[in-house]
């Protein structure tokens, strides 16, 4: 008895002692939002039919850096976000934004009733999509005053460093993506040229080109507060962020300072370009021309015409529908001058596709006087690898030329790619292959 | 004991003055929502443009000052019976005599008048809440004669504030209402003229507020009053030196859509939460105190003479947010509510946003704070608050002499200088967690690239600018007005006869402080002087039918120098005037009867005014400039025609019956010109006709009338009790859509009438109820006695809620031919008011 009594005061002693020590629950302390990232930039990518515009309804959640934004009103009523895998531009409908997405700051956005669609062929999250034309929708921004729903600071953070990609590299993954041009310079067009029309307000591209070969284009808008600046003449590297445009490859700096372009330009150092035309300045779907370039016809009035696969632009020449018993037609290369070079070299790439036996081939003349017949010049054929033999189809590779020794060639000199074909009716007869070239470079050391 | 009546009786009737004064409600506006109203240096991206009728300048005396009736007539009832029934019913519409505008309006102390020669407007704050010493009124309504001074189309109120004129007092008052302040102490205490010549008055009160109907109000006030006069012989030397140190925050205009969203009209975005407390981005200061030197003589009933040293130095502000490159703060600007958007699912997921979280409806300070810190890593700041300052200095002396040429006939005689000095200029006040900011107008930015435009001083140019440090504009306006006036008043025994001349030479000059980068040369220094000369001329007959029956017929020509804001387009930024010099031309006409038989009194009064070759300068944000732009109205002219009249029934010696009635036509009769000067650029960019002929004047009730029955017992009793109904009152117009372009992109199909037609606002029935109680606390042995007065004023009874005014917004879409994208703004009124006070007397 006395000790069930012992027990049970001892038991509540215990119990006093547990209720003592007893505390109120509490959450932990708030160190900011609570959401929980799920989903990855790069998921977007993958999970995005191209040509749709999708709803996110999954509460999807993702978080990013703000790598861009309207801070020099380069980048209109959107910011550019990027996790590690992947960087999207978010369209918002606001003013001022570089002030709450300053750079550097991690938001996280919470997707869900946002929608994401093509502007272009670059993907966007956007707020909302109108379709009162039936055409085409129009992605419409997030409004501001729902800010608050979707988008949570979560602080500023270190600035990810830029990718170094090089002209080859580039690639529908890296859109809007921050990178690193390097061993890039303007175009001689190009240099000392206003970043943008600041009086007209109007959105200008200069061509960019990488030393070893390759344009691209540096977009400004007329709005910016840096478009009366001038463009520097060096070379050097270029920060900005990747954006596409139908098959245009484009840049945006998010102001001067992503340009760095203190070296000499690139034709003084390293192996010098002579030449160099991968065709992206030129406009799709239409006739080759330009004052550097002759796109003659000899016979049979066929030119030589610019295409474009994969966001890739090159020129193409066929006999194919013009009814013509002969076509011979010729590309003439601005002239190269070959004094005072040591071992030139030309290069380029070609494509066939239903090949039935029509001839490219590149040509190379001291003597064309250049006033547009070529044909009465003499003209000396290079020994080049040229693509052929794709005969019910179009080839899957590029083939490259290899390297064209121009040694023995001094003085001005022109080539020429010279087509030549027939589209007669006799199907044994015909000869109407169709040739893409492309990457057409002549450098010298 | 008849005394100890009379005593009382007088008491009664001051507590009574007193009562009903403080019942008047918040001083509505009786002016047209302020002109000129500077708009501030924001734009977003697209240029859209912060400007100020957002938050409209009406408060000046909405708020400025709960006394600021605009004719404070009750002290007359015996003397004008229509202005003392109706100016305190009316006025819940601001209702404004005969339509005409503050300057039209006089209000003199100690004989100086106290009208701004910039704006017109009456100070009224300087002297507010100084209710106890400020009773000493004399109000002459139209063209009537008046011993002092020339007079003015709608009234002149003279206010004599000499220590030997107050009722020798020693009061203690309080009061509780439920307006913009809720407590009010005030001290008095006079002291009749000794045996030495010597009188004293001394008074001091204080207001405050904070919540009440609206929750974000917040007031402070301190007044102060001291006048000492000292007799010597037939002289008399004063001293008046009065002030009011006073803050509060401001009520801004709403649309209906914020009304519908935050369901309550008692809406107002300009505060928000500041780690947890309320914090108000509009508020208004005002200092200034003056002083008053008068010397009168008097010999023996032929000559009199009054001349009066006036100066005042102080200043007032208003205090708004600012911001540069960062989104619009206000909660309630268009775009970030759901009407903005056309497509009905983004809008319907913003409205419900907003409900879901109300507080987005208020400014989000804590966000202001970590954008300023945050955004850029010196901490320049993104949004701040800044003072509108207006610095002034008025210095006035007047001298008037009254001869007695014969018994019959009396010369008047007035000489006046004044000149008024003001500086303009903006400070930040506030830097909201940053470290500084920079003197730029971002609005030229876009406009002239990589230029100098942008710099708001190009002799301070990439100026960084912090706290209390001046920002955006900074100038100095003189005004000087020589006055002379001479009046001859002619009493016959049938007739009353006078002829007025006055003669004034204005001078305006304006002074820059900055070199505006988008006016180089015409905004830095002094500008060209501009002279005024102006006559005035008034002439009036009165028939004495006998002691009871009056007719009366007066007339006024005059003219006046266009107001100094009206004269310069864009003073915040340069020294452009209007193209052509004008004065505004006016005509007056008016005839009446009056009958004041003991039992009957009755006042019968008609009008017609025409006004002519009136300017007006109006700053808004522009949708077509996509800029700030100065539309500079030319050959404005009005007419006013109407009547007024009352009448006053006592039906049995405690009870009367009274009423009376304002009904007229008041249009603009002709059409102006506008010319516009965009503020980006320094040129007069387009010019063209308002089609605003036969156009009603808007801002005030065209018919009103009220029925009131008073009640005051032979003991301490009196109440009264009052409706009035106000009618025809329009909002006013954007004069934009009256003109031949608005309707480009009118819609087709759409009737003209959608854009062109004023908004007229429902007409309103207003009840109100004062009572009042005195009586006696303690009989001291020495004859005098302690008293009590009890008063309880109750306005809008039937707690109504009523749109008080309002504006169809300046800024109009111009190429969307939308109405509807800047909806009417409105300022509701706040159902019940009422004020109760207790005052104890010796």
């Amino acid at each position: 008895m006395k000790n069930v009594l012992y027990s049970m005061v001892i038991l509540y002693f215990v119990l006093l002692a547990c209720a003592c020590k007893q505390q109120l629950d509490a959450a932990p302390p708030y160190t900011g939002t609570s959401l929980k990232v799920n989903t990855s930039i790069r998921d977007l990518y993958t999970s995005h039919i191209p040509g749709n515009i999708e709803r996110f309804i999954n509460n999807e959640v993702i978080t990013g850096i703000v790598t861009a934004n309207d801070e020099n009103d380069n980048f209109y009523k959107s910011i550019v976000i990027q996790d590690s895998t992947a960087a999207i531009t978010v369209r918002l409908d606001g003013f001022g934004l570089s002030a709450i997405f300053p750079l550097g700051m991690r938001v996280m956005i919470k997707l869900n009733g946002l929608w994401m669609g093509e502007y272009g062929g670059m993907l966007q999250i956007v707020g909302s999509v109108d379709r009162t034309n039936p055409l085409q929708a129009d992605l419409m921004p997030l409004p501001a005053a729902l800010f608050n729903r979707h988008i949570f600071a979560v602080g500023l953070q270190t600035m990810p460093s830029p990718i170094d990609i090089r002209y080859n590299q580039f690639h529908d993954s890296l859109q809007s993506r921050l990178i690193r041009l390097n061993q890039v310079e303007f175009a001689a067009a190009d240099t000392a040229q206003p970043y943008s029309d600041a009086i007209n307000k109007i959105t200008t591209s200069h061509s960019v080109k990488f030393c070893s070969g390759g344009t691209i284009y540096l977009r400004t808008s007329g709005f910016a507060n840096f478009a009366a600046q001038k463009t520097p003449s060096g070379n050097g590297s270029m920060v900005g962020i990747y954006s596409i445009f139908g098959s245009q490859k484009q840049l945006a700096i998010r102001d001067t300072r992503d340009v760095q372009f203190g070296n000499q330009r690139c034709i003084q150092t390293g192996p010098a370009v002579l030449l160099w035309e991968d065709f992206e300045q030129f406009t799709n779907n239409q006739k080759l021309s330009n004052a550097q370039w002759q796109n003659l016809a000899e016979s049979g009035q066929v030119f030589f015409q610019i295409q474009s696969q994969q966001n890739n632009r090159f020129v193409s020449i066929s006999a194919l529908g013009t009814g013509q018993p002969t076509t011979t037609s010729w590309l003439v290369l601005p002239p190269v001058s070959l004094s005072q070079v040591k071992s030139p070299q030309l290069s380029f790439l070609t494509k066939d596709q239903f090949d039935n036996g029509a001839s490219l081939r590149v040509m190379i003349s001291t003597n064309y006087d250049g006033k547009g017949q070529p044909w009465k010049a003499k003209w000396t054929t290079l020994k080049a690898n040229i693509a052929n033999g794709s005969s019910t189809g179009i080839a899957a590779n590029w083939t490259p030329s290899g390297p064209i020794n121009l040694n023995n060639y001094a003085g001005l000199v022109y080539i020429a790619f010279k087509y030549e074909g027939n589209d007669l009716n006799s199907s044994a007869a015909k000869k109407n292959t169709n040739f893409w070239v492309d990457d057409v470079k002549i450098i010298a050391q | 004991m008849p005394q100890s009546v009379v005593m009382r009786t007088i008491v009664f009737l001051c507590c009574l003055i007193h009562a009903v004064l403080l019942a008047q409600p918040p001083a509505k506006s009786i002016w047209l929502p302020k002109k000129n109203q500077w708009v501030d240096s924001n734009l977003d991206k697209e240029g859209w443009k912060y400007f100020q009728d957002q938050y409209i300048n009406q408060t000046d005396i909405l708020e400025g000052e709960e006394q600021a009736l605009f004719v404070p007539s009750i002290l007359h009832a015996s003397k004008d019976l229509y202005s003392s029934l109706t100016s305190f019913s009316f006025s819940i519409r601001r209702y404004r005599m005969k339509g005409l505008s503050s300057r039209y309006f006089t209000q003199s102390i100690q004989e100086v008048s106290m009208n701004q020669l910039s704006d017109g407007n009456i100070p009224w704050v300087n002297w507010g809440g100084l209710n106890e010493v400020t009773s000493n009124n004399q109000l002459y309504t139209g063209l009537k004669q008046n011993d002092y001074q020339f007079g003015n189309l709608g009234s002149v109120n003279i206010m004599q504030l000499n220590a030997s004129q107050l009722f020798p007092q020693t009061t203690f008052a309080t009061t509780i209402s439920n307006r913009n302040y809720q407590q009010r102490w005030a001290f008095t205490k006079v002291w009749a003229e000794n045996k030495n010549g010597w009188a004293f008055a001394g008074s001091i009160a204080i207001k405050k507020g904070n919540g009440g109907m609206l929750i974000s109000n917040q007031f402070n006030g301190f007044s102060y009053f001291v006048g000492v006069d000292k007799f010597y012989k037939r002289h008399l030397f004063s001293f008046i030196l009065l002030g009011n140190r006073q803050w509060h925050t401001r009520q801004s205009a709403v649309t209906k859509e914020l009304v519908g969203l935050s369901r309550s009209n008692l809406y107002q975005p300009g505060w928000g939460l500041h780690q947890g407390v309320i914090k108000p981005a509009n508020g208004q200061f005002n200092h200034q105190p003056s002083v008053f030197l008068t010397h009168t003589y008097k010999s023996v009933e032929t000559i009199e003479q009054a001349t009066t040293f006036f100066y005042s130095q102080g200043e007032k502000y208003t205090t708004a947010l600012d911001w540069y490159n960062a989104p619009d703060p206000r909660p309630d600007y268009y775009r970030y509510l759901p009407s903005f958007f056309t497509d009905t699912a983004l809008a319907n997921s913003v409205a419900e946003q907003i409900q879901m979280n109300p507080a987005q409806l208020q400014i989000n300070w804590d966000h202001l704070y970590w954008v300023n810190q945050h955004a850029s890593s010196d901490k320049r700041a993104r949004y701040w608050l800044e003072d509108r300052v207006e610095q002034s200095n008025k210095l006035a002396m007047n001298t008037r002499f009254k001869i007695l040429l014969k018994p019959s006939l009396e010369w008047t005689i007035q000489g006046q200088f004044k000149r008024e000095c003001y500086q303009y200029f903006k400070r930040v006040s506030n830097l909201l967690g940053g470290s500084y900011t920079m003197n730029w107008n971002q609005f030229a930015e876009d406009n002239l690239p990589s230029s100098t435009a942008i710099q708001n001083d190009l002799n301070q140019p990439d100026q960084k600018v912090l706290t209390s440090e001046r920002i955006g504009y900074h100038y100095q306006m003189v005004i000087k007005e020589w006055l002379f006036m001479t009046q001859l008043n002619y009493r016959l025994p049938r007739f009353d006869l006078f002829a007025a001349l006055k003669y004034t030479h204005t001078i305006y000059q304006r002074t820059g402080f900055y070199r505006n980068g988008v006016f180089p040369l015409q905004s830095f220094g002094p500008s060209h002087p501009d002279h005024f000369r102006n006559l005035f001329v008034k002439t009036g007959l009165t028939y004495k039918m006998n002691g009871r029956n009056y007719v009366y017929l007066h007339g006024a020509i005059s003219s006046l120098p266009p107001l100094v804001n009206d004269w310069y387009l864009s003073p915040r930024s340069n020294a452009i005037k209007q193209p052509k010099q004008f004065s505004e031309q006016s005509l007056m006409i008016e005839a009446g009867y009056i009958l004041n038989a003991p039992l009957l009194k009755l006042t019968l009064n008609g009008y017609f005014i025409q006004l002519t070759k009136g300017m007006d300068v109006m700053s808004f944000y522009h949708d077509g400039y996509r800029n700030l732009v100065n539309y500079a109205l030319n050959n404005l002219s009005t007419q006013h025609i109407g009547i007024e009249s009352s009448i006053a029934y006592q039906l049995t010696p405690s009870l009367s019956i009274n009423a009376a009635l304002h009904m007229g036509q008041f249009i603009y009769n002709q059409r102006p010109t506008y010319a516009v000067l965009a503020d980006n650029e320094p040129f007069i960019s387009e010019t063209g006709i308002l089609y605003i002929n036969r156009f009603p004047l808007t801002g005030f009730p065209h018919t009103a009338c009220y029925t009131g029955l008073a009640y005051r017992s032979s003991s301490n009793w009196m109440m009264n009790l009052s409706a009035s109904f106000l009618g025809k009152q329009w909002i006013s117009f954007n004069p934009l859509r009256r003109t031949y372009d608005a309707a480009q992109n009118l819609a087709p199909n759409t009737a003209q009438s959608v854009l062109i037609q004023p908004t007229i606002l429902p007409s309103e029935m207003v009840l109100d109820l004062s009572v009042g109680y005195s009586f006696r606390l303690k009989k001291l042995i020495n004859g005098k006695s302690y008293y009590l007065q009890c008063f309880l004023g109750m306005n809008n009874l039937m707690n109504r809620s009523m749109i008080t005014g309002g504006f169809e917004q300046l800024r109009f879409d111009v190429q969307g031919g939308d109405i509807n994208q800047f909806p009417n703004k409105y300022y509701f009124s706040n159902g019940l008011l009422y004020s109760c006070s207790l005052k104890f007397k010796l």
